[in-house]
């Protein structure tokens, strides 16, 4: 009798249990991310997710100001370098911010990051990082390999007089479109 | 009715396994990049002082096969000279004068202090003139070991981290040498200049 009653609820316990088994890895939709990942006429299973890489800071090393006067050092995304006013000069170590993004081969994304951002001593004083640029076009596309590297810089505005180390950090995200 | 209850609770524990499954991979579409400078006064570079080797009388008819050597310490000025067969002013034991620099830039930086290893004198100063070489030295208690970059030395300090916020740090160091001179070495005042730099590292 026991048998008899067992052998029906076994079965419905293997169809359950390979309802819930384990996805494969990235073909769920991504509930951690704050963008949105949509592919259009792309089942679920299908849909690679894109993500960002550091590769380097945005370095501008050390540099020599003057006593007195508002100075300014660029760091440009094409490789220009020039300093005004009470910057005398940018040392040869100075280097661009680099960032891969990972994803779908030949995608187009979208990729935002600030324009001006603000970086602070440990004693709280703050210069301006602004005119904050790219060496992208407007919505670039993924490579064959899934992969899309880019350079950024920008513009330091200084006071003279100012001396110590400044850090601070630029927000960049990037979706599909 | 047993069985009922026995249905429920095997389904209450298949939903708990359905809930705690592994959630997929989640890759970051967003990120933050750095951006960093160290910002530094200008270094300020000045000097004192001047390297004297004092005054060395040549034997008569000198052959070039005999020298005196006369060298004045980085460190204190104190001499060591050989000068047999010559009549030199500054003995061993005696102390001349060496050049000082007062060095000043921003705190707790390293700079790179660039020092020739030699220095050529002419007669009178004029370039035209007989010359004679002289071996430079900075003072190794102050700047350390040196490090040779083709004919220059080259010392790594850090620049000291005391004094008010935003002031700037200093430290003086001498530069010392030696000289040697044949025999027949023609006769007259020899001077020359040389130039030690120093540049943040």
């Amino acid at each position: 009798m026991t048998k008899g009653w067992l052998a029906p609820i076994g079965a419905t316990l293997v169809a359950i249990l390979a309802s819930v088994a384990l996805p494969a890895a990235g073909n769920a939709q991504c509930r951690l991310c704050s963008s949105p990942v949509t592919t259009p006429n792309q089942s679920e299973s299908e849909q690679q997710l894109v993500e960002l890489q550091v590769e380097s800071q945005l370095d501008f090393a050390q540099l020599i100001v003057l006593d007195s006067g508002e100075g300014s050092a660029t760091l440009a995304a094409d490789g220009e370098r020039r300093v005004s006013g009470s910057v005398t000069a940018i040392s040869s170590r100075a280097m661009l911010g680099s960032v891969t993004i990972h994803g779908e081969p030949g995608r187009r994304v979208s990729i935002d990051m600030p324009a001006r951002i603000e970086l602070h001593s440990v004693d709280g004083r703050r210069i301006v990082l602004e005119d904050i640029s790219a060496d992208f076009s407007d919505f670039p596309a993924l490579g064959g390999d899934g992969s899309f590297q880019f350079n950024f810089g920008g513009r330091l505005i200084v006071e003279g007089g100012l001396e110590g180390d400044f850090r601070g950090d630029i927000p960049i995200s990037v979706e599909y479109l | 009715m047993t069985n009922f209850k026995r249905l429920a609770v095997l389904g209450t524990s298949i939903a708990a396994v359905a809930l705690t499954a592994m959630p997929a991979h989640a890759a970051n579409p967003n990120t933050e990049g750095r951006a960093k400078v160290k910002i530094v006064r200008p270094i300020d570079i000045t000097n004192t002082g001047e390297l004297d080797f004092g005054t060395i009388v040549l034997p008569s008819g000198g052959t070039g096969l005999t020298s005196a050597t006369v060298a004045v310490s980085a460190e204190d000025g104190s001499v060591t000279a050989s000068c047999a067969g010559f009549t030199c002013s500054l003995n061993t034991g005696d102390t001349s004068t060496y050049e000082t620099y007062s060095l000043s830039g921003t705190r707790a930086v390293n700079v790179v202090v660039t020092i020739p290893q030699s220095a050529r004198l002419y007669v009178d100063g004029n370039t035209a003139n007989p010359f004679i070489d002289v071996s430079l030295s900075g003072q190794a208690s102050v700047l350390g070991a040196a490090t040779a970059a083709g004919t220059d030395n080259e010392h790594t300090v850090t620049l000291p981290n005391t004094g008010a916020a935003g002031s700037a740090a200093s430290f003086d160091f001498n530069v010392g040498g030696s000289i040697t001179v044949p025999d027949n070495q023609t006769d007259g005042d020899y001077w020359g200049d040389f130039t030690v730099s120093a540049d943040y590292e």
